[in-house]
């Protein structure tokens, strides 16, 4: 057993006195003399052909300063997936939901700004519109896009034998299940401030989760040169997978700058945030699952129908998962699988924590329940017998490196075993337990998957770490460093990372976001750290007249390995190698050992490591009202290694509470392409009123590719919390609800039905 | 048109000019520079503009900065006392209680305004003092820790 000196502490972040001082800057508190505000005009039709935009009023108003259109912009589009670019920066002859973007302005003031928008007249030719997949896929509705069937995705896989496996299946049962779109939600609002030099050279400080993605994508947009493009990510208010990528407002801020010459800041308001911001994908699942008598699952199909909205964001992504996810974390050997991703008016989803995880496994994990009380056997023990242990490879050529399933099961049973309820209204409480999984490294989108550190020694033996890896709260920067600091035998204190995340000065990273930064960025900087570790043990090598491999470094000491004798002090090493005119200087690069995914067959290990979780909740229902009340919840998951315990379990606890409100109060309504609750005070997000009693457990798999046996967590714990409660439900009610969220009304229905039975018996 | 007014930040007089439906918010973050309160909704349901007049936890965003002349108003900036932090400002970075940092300032204000009215709150009263705060990273499990911390720490002395 490895005893470390920096990782596997809770150690609280580098970062924090910034942030309790209220000197911590966000997008939006940056200012800039001379600075304009921009807005955007949005839609009002959910489907509609621009016949004419008349801005000549909101040019004459005083203190405007720049309009732009669609006509402005290049036929280069936004998306992340070459095959499926759909939508321009600001649209250009149609408007597809209401809240599409059609124009912006930059005046001296908001005020000003907002006046500006309501006097650009657009002229409309309204066009049927279409708000259901169902409908969309029918054959007879308009087409959004001129794609078949208003179908932007299909992806099908039929992975092993599946004549076989109903065969050997005894028991088999099928179900229907309803996961609407939950809004990201985080607290702070999308924001960009864009500002041009004299050599037009453009930068742009954004809420972003993918600094290099948005540099790179406004360089294509604007038709600009690479070199002339510099984003800037600052401290970011929480991303979830919204701020993923270049977005609408980032583009126009950039436009609007360079039309102006002036800085522009453009920031959305929330209500914007809540249409525009994506949120997850509204998914229909109907899923069969087969199994022998004993226990041991043979097979599942299953057909998913996933509403795209009006343009592709990250969509594509989420339903990609709830088909390869299937082969975690259970052996199977045969799965048939059925997505489509379809267009409609409604404005366009996105991603949210887990991608399509938190729906696959609500779908999964419920139907699991079913069958394991379908055959008598403990939920417990029909997981535990299925789970795939380390070094799995599944029939999709998922390489299961290290897997914790069983570790997150035995040790969420120790701590909640089922049948032992602590509450007194016994008769309509109960537990229930889910699993899930989801990568823990992203996965391979790209040419390649990596990320690059560069390592400085001062001469006073302090470090510096560049890496452009973005932290968005999880406290990647602090882990990072401590990764650092570990592998290089020195001080934690002695390590110090450049921020903001300037693509101008660090090095490449692809971002935040398939929990990738610990495994990914980690890897990086653990090997610029071997680098930074071999030339500063060369200088001192050469200087005592000892073999580099005769010596290590421990507490800020370099030493011999053998005797013990202490050299020199690592603040001493460095002055040395600065008199001799070579500072340390290291560099470190990682790309995950993974391949290109296969669309056809569904082949192809394109994530880097997993992420296993089990959740046992613990509530109880109100019969009067169908209230739910959460008591307690057990959230045990897989992390590889704790880099910091402490930040393990915050993240935890936070992707539980987004559970539970995926669970039961979080839902996006739309009537007619209108989003209807786009405000805090109607969309419901938990508050501290709201939290249950939640232990966190880490289990650590140690992934042999991991830095340290590390592999990312930040999505895992908002996974099985909605199944778990589901299930939990059925304890008590011996019903199913199969549509999230789990609302008063709907659990309602079915408490009157078995207060009915309660009274016969 | 813009008025003439003085507001007392922070135990700092500031003297601003402002449109008469200019929020304190607007006026803190825009005229006077102190950005540490957020605006996260702009309609008074996230709470990550809280700041603290005449001792009671008020959102910033729904406050017209005319209508605070004259009262003592403490911000996020106003918290620690030069390199010398708050009780809770420390409790906040020891317990883990800061992810991405956004809802921070408006939690520490609601806390503090808490912790000077009742230095003895008890789980209930310390979650219903921050209900108004909303966190989307946290799961607001290590804020509630922080702030009993410091509540626990003044029931010893």
């Amino acid at each position: 057993m490895e005893s470390y000196k920096v990782i596997g502490k809770r150690i609280p972040r580098t970062d924090g006195k910034a942030i309790v001082t209220g000197e911590a800057k966000f997008s939006d508190d940056f200012c800039f003399p001379y600075m304009l505000h921009g807005k955007i005009l949005r839609s009002p039709y959910a489907h509609a052909k621009i016949v004419h935009i008349d801005m000549t009023r909101a040019k004459k108003l005083m203190g405007v300063k720049g309009i732009i259109t669609g006509r402005d912009t290049s036929e280069q589009k936004l998306g992340v997936n070459p095959e499926l670019m759909d939508r321009y920066p600001l649209t250009k002859e149609k408007v597809r939901f209401i809240g599409d973007e059609i124009a912006a302005v930059a005046a001296i003031d908001e005020d000003l700004a907002e006046e500006a928008l309501s006097l650009i007249t657009v002229e409309y030719e309204e066009l049927p519109a279409v708000f259901t997949p169902e409908e969309a896929m029918s054959g007879e509705a308009p087409l959004i896009h001129g794609k078949e069937r208003n179908i932007a995705f299909h992806f099908t896989m039929n992975l092993g034998n599946e004549k076989q496996a109903v065969k050997k299946s005894s028991i088999e049962n099928e179900d229907s299940f309803i996961i609407p779109q939950a809004a990201n939600g985080a607290i702070e609002p999308h924001c960009s401030v864009a500002l041009v030099d004299q050599d037009r050279r453009l930068s742009l400080w954004s809420s972003t989760q993918t600094p290099f993605m948005v540099k790179r994508d406004l360089a294509r947009t604007l038709g600009f040169a690479d070199e002339k493009v510099r984003v800037i990510k600052p401290y970011l208010g929480g991303g979830f997978c919204g701020k993923v990528s270049l977005q609408s407002h980032e583009f126009c801020a950039s436009l609007l700058a360079l039309k102006t010459g002036r800085p522009v800041k453009l920031a959305l308001s929330r209500e914007e945030v809540f249409v525009t911001g994506g949120g997850s994908v509204p998914m229909k699942i109907k899923i069969r699952v087969g199994m022998n008598k004993a226990g041991k699952l043979q097979y599942f199909k299953s057909k998913v129908i996933a509403e795209n909205g009006a343009y592709t964001n990250l969509a594509f992504v989420p339903l990609l998962s709830t088909g390869l996810y299937l082969n975690l974390p259970y052996q199977i050997e045969s799965i048939s699988y059925d997505g489509y991703l379809v267009y409609t008016n409604n404005p366009p989803s996105n991603a949210r924590r887990g991608a399509g995880s938190p729906q696959l496994y609500f779908a999964l994990e419920s139907l699991l329940d079913q069958l394991a009380a379908d055959a008598g056997i403990d939920p417990f023990d029909l997981r535990l017998m299925n789970s795939l242990e380390s070094s799995a490879v599944t029939i999709s050529k998922f390489r299961v490196n290290s897997c914790g399933m069983k570790g997150c099961l035995t040790e969420s049973r120790k701590r909640s075993p089922l049948g032992i309820e602590d509450i007194d209204s016994a008769l309509y409480a109960g537990k229930g337990l889910a699993c899930g999984a989801h990568t823990a490294a992203a996965s391979r989108l790209g040419p390649h998957d990596s990320s690059s550190a560069l390592i400085s020694v001062e001469d006073n033996g302090k470090l510096t770490l560049w890496t452009g890896a973005s932290d968005v709260g999880q406290g990647s920067d602090t882990a990072l460093c401590q990764i650092l600091a570990e592998e290089l035998g020195i001080n934690l204190e002695d390590v110090s990372k450049v921020n903001p995340t300037d693509t101008a000065i660090v090095p490449p990273d692809l971002g935040t976001y398939g929990s990738r930064v610990t495994f990914v960025a980690g890897n990086a900087v653990r090997n610029a750290a071997k680098e930074a570790k071999k030339q500063i043990l060369e200088v001192v090598a050469k200087e005592v007249g000892t073999s580099l491999n005769d010596l290590d470094i421990k507490e800020n000491k370099i030493y011999h390995k053998i005797s013990g004798h202490h050299y020199l002090s690592f603040a001493e090493a460095a002055l040395l190698s600065y008199k001799q005119g070579k500072p340390i200087l290291a560099r470190g690069f990682y790309d995950t050992k993974t391949e290109h995914f296969n669309f056809q067959t569904g082949e192809g290990n394109s994530a880097g490591a997993f992420t296993f979780g089990t959740q046992v909740v613990e509530l109880e229902i109100d019969p009067g009202t169908g209230l739910i009340k959460v008591k307690k919840i057990v959230a045990a998951h897989d992390c590889g290694f704790a880099i910091n315990p402490m930040f393990i379990e915050g993240q935890v606890e936070g992707a539980v509470l987004m559970g539970m409100g995926l669970a039961l109060t979080e839902e996006m309504l739309l009537k007619e392409g209108r989003v209807l609750n786009p405000s805090f005070l109607e969309y419901k997000v938990l508050t501290s009123m709201d939290v249950p009693e939640i232990e966190a457990v880490t289990i650590e798999s140690n992934d042999p590719e991991g830095p340290f046996g590390a592999k990312g967590v930040g999505e895992s714990g908002s996974i099985p919390t909605a199944p778990a409660i589901n299930n939990a439900i059925f304890a008590v009610l011996k019903e199913r609800v199969n549509s999230l969220p789990l609302t008063p009304e709907k659990v309602l229905k079915h408490v009157k039905k078995n207060y009915v039975r309660v009274i016969e018996i | 048109m813009k008025q003439i007014v003085e507001l007392t930040v922070n135990g700092e007089p500031y003297e601003v000019a402002v449109d008469p439906h200019r929020t304190l918010l607007e006026v803190l973050r825009e005229e006077i520079g102190l950005t540490g309160s957020k605006e996260g909704c702009g309609l008074g349901s996230c709470g990550a503009c809280t700041v603290i007049i005449e001792g009671k936890a008020v959102l910033a965003c729904l406050t017209l900065a005319l209508t605070v002349r004259g009262k003592e108003i403490r911000t996020v900036e106003g918290l620690a006392k030069g390199q010398e932090f708050s009780v809770l400002q420390k409790a906040f970075i020891e317990h883990g209680a800061i992810q991405c940092g956004f809802c921070t300032p408006g939690m520490l204000m609601s806390a503090t305004a808490l912790l000077s009215k009742n230095p003895h709150p008890n789980n209930d009263e310390i979650k219903k003092a921050i209900s108004g705060n909303l966190c989307r990273c946290t799961g607001y499990a290590k804020i509630v820790e922080a702030i009993r911390s410091v509540a626990d720490n003044i029931q010893k002395t």
